[in-house]
């Protein structure tokens, strides 16, 4: 099971205000989360304890919180280029389910990710978001209303919009912010 | 009643123009715009624009005389002219020159535009922060403009084009590249001077841009997207006139916009000025400013409309082959328009177009390729 589910197990310490947060994880990422854990603790200045598929980070709420962002997006399979972007505050993490339904998944993942991964790639281009496709969620990571469009864009190619017309829409919509 | 007497939206090149426009009318102008600072373009601009605009020597960068176009297969043709015939300006600059100036005779105002209602006696403009009643609206603002879709216009068909600066450039000159594997509808182009390059096309931008670095080998390191119209529509309503890109004021063929955008900013000035005094904003007479700048610039467009289409539907073997036949001939102009394709056509030898245009033949019957 590659699903991700997060328990936000607060825990108030004394004096401080120690923070724990749980990530549950899927199995397969555990040694992909582990190798960069070093890194992790060091840029997010908390402290990260693995156990079974779960990772526990402890520290102050809100490093808690910026980190407990970069681990999800690491098991959701983005680079850790991508998911370290998380620790700035600019940046937010979306995970968009897709579908139950087995063939339905496979078909809508394909048209999402496209031939050699065109329409993936396309899709980041357009709207400088980073986007990653594991499992049975689609997940991006980006900033302000940049994400907000890649979102809508491919909340509509998982509801059947043809790609082109998707484009067409990112295109208008991307008019409005200029970088 | 009346808050303003006109609202300009958009505060670019058009909007701008406008205001200085009717600075003598002593209308009261409100000008909206969206971003604090100015969006830019590439930067290219015809002599054609000092007719219109004085621009600052300290916002131009470079006078252009020379050009080379590339064919797919690597083929190069240069075209230099004696005078030179169009601007390299610094966008950036020239765009916050304008606006500057165009503060001067109007409230500049950083709000959003929402929608805009128009009633029989006034119309209405909501912004993100209150709502202002005018007599007449502008819309200035750009590709995809939200007055028109308000006014439920058609919208000219929108390509989107992406800019790059690179590291270094390959080319001397100003290059543009012919080829259908960058770019299926337009082309590509290098520009030493600002160290950038860039192409336009419908869609898959960012794919056919990766392969155009590829192929050409630059290392870049930012690129922006930016929606491009193409192709005049309607560009007027009761109480609301389009201006620039908003209605496709823009030559198809290059998909560049300002000098149109300016001579159209100049009629509707004058026929602004008129209704004001006149009171009158029905559209059989805001019909008058279409009429006028369809009459100065609409053949220019419909031929360029004309090429485009040809050249949509040509092969990388078709382009390579009006090379071959038209590049000595190009080689030898010395005088161009740059905002006339109609003028080069003129230059060249009547028999080698006839040919150009059999060899064609089978392209302008074919279905289209894309």
């Amino acid at each position: 099971m590659a699903v991700l589910e997060s328990t936000g197990g607060i825990s108030a310490g004394e004096g401080n205000s120690e923070v724990v947060e749980e990530v549950r994880v899927g199995k397969n990422k555990i040694k992909y989360i582990e190798r960069y854990k070093d890194e992790i603790e060091k840029l997010g200045n908390v402290k990260i304890t693995v156990e079974g598929n779960t990772v526990r980070i402890s520290g102050d709420a809100l490093s808690c919180y910026t980190t407990k962002r970069v681990v999800k997006s690491l098991a959701r399979c983005f680079k850790k280029e991508d998911a370290f972007l998380l620790f700035n505050e600019d940046y937010v993490l979306y995970v968009i389910p897709i579908s139950k339904n087995k063939r339905a998944l496979y078909r809508i993942r394909s048209r999402l990710i496209g031939t050699r991964g065109r329409v993936k790639r396309e899709i980041e281009q357009l709207t400088r978001t980073k986007i990653s496709v594991y499992g049975k969620t689609v997940s991006i990571i980006g900033r302000g209303e940049e994400i907000e469009i890649a979102r809508t864009a491919i909340e509509k190619i998982i509801a059947g919009a043809s790609h082109s017309k998707v484009f067409g829409f990112i295109r208008r919509s991307m008019s409005g912010i200029e970088g | 009643m009346y808050d303003y007497d006109v609202i300009i939206v958009g505060a670019g090149v058009g909007g701008a123009h406008l205001s200085r426009r009717l600075r003598s009318s002593g209308a009261r102008i409100l000008m909206l715009e969206r971003e604090k600072d100015v969006k830019v373009d590439s930067g290219i601009v015809s002599r054609d624009v000092l007719k219109y605009i004085r621009i600052p020597k300290r916002v131009v960068r470079e006078k252009i005389s020379e050009m080379v176009f590339v064919s797919p297969r690597g083929k190069e043709v240069s075209l230099a002219t004696k005078k030179y015939f169009a601007l390299l300006i610094d966008s950036a600059k020239f765009r916050r020159w304008l606006r500057r100036e165009a503060e001067r005779y109007c409230e500049l105002r950083f709000e959003t535009c929402k929608y805009v209602s128009v009633k029989k006696e006034f119309v209405e403009v909501s912004t993100d922060k209150s709502t202002y009643v005018a007599k007449l609206v502008v819309a200035c603002d750009g590709a995809v403009s939200r007055v028109r879709s308000a006014l439920g216009l058609t919208p000219p068909k929108i390509f989107s084009s992406a800019r790059c600066r690179v590291r270094r450039n390959r080319h001397r000159r100003i290059t543009v590249y012919f080829n259908k594997n960058y770019s299926p509808h337009f082309f590509a182009w290098e520009i030493p001077k600002s160290r950038e390059i860039g192409l336009i096309c419908r869609d898959w931008i960012g794919e056919h841009l990766n392969l155009f670095v590829k192929e050409n080998g630059f290392e870049v390191e930012e690129k922006t997207f930016a929606p491009v119209a193409v192709g005049a529509v309607k560009s007027y309503a009761r109480r609301c006139v389009l201006l620039g890109d908003a209605c496709g004021q823009t030559k198809p063929f290059t998909a560049g916009g300002i000098v149109y955008t300016i001579r159209c900013a100049e009629i509707a000035g004058a026929v602004i000025k008129r209704l004001l005094s006149e009171n009158r904003f029905d559209e059989r007479s805001l019909a008058v400013y279409e009429k006028r700048w369809k009459k100065e610039i609409g053949f220019e467009i419909s031929l360029q409309m004309f090429l485009r289409n040809l050249y949509r539907r040509m092969s990388n073997n078709d382009i390579e082959k009006m090379f071959a036949l038209l590049g000595r001939e190009i080689e030898r102009i010395r005088e161009l328009e740059y905002d006339r394709i109609s003028s080069l056509l003129r230059n060249l030898p009547k028999r080698k177009l006839l040919k150009a245009l059999l060899l064609l033949l089978p392209v302008i019957l074919a279905r289209c390729y894309y």
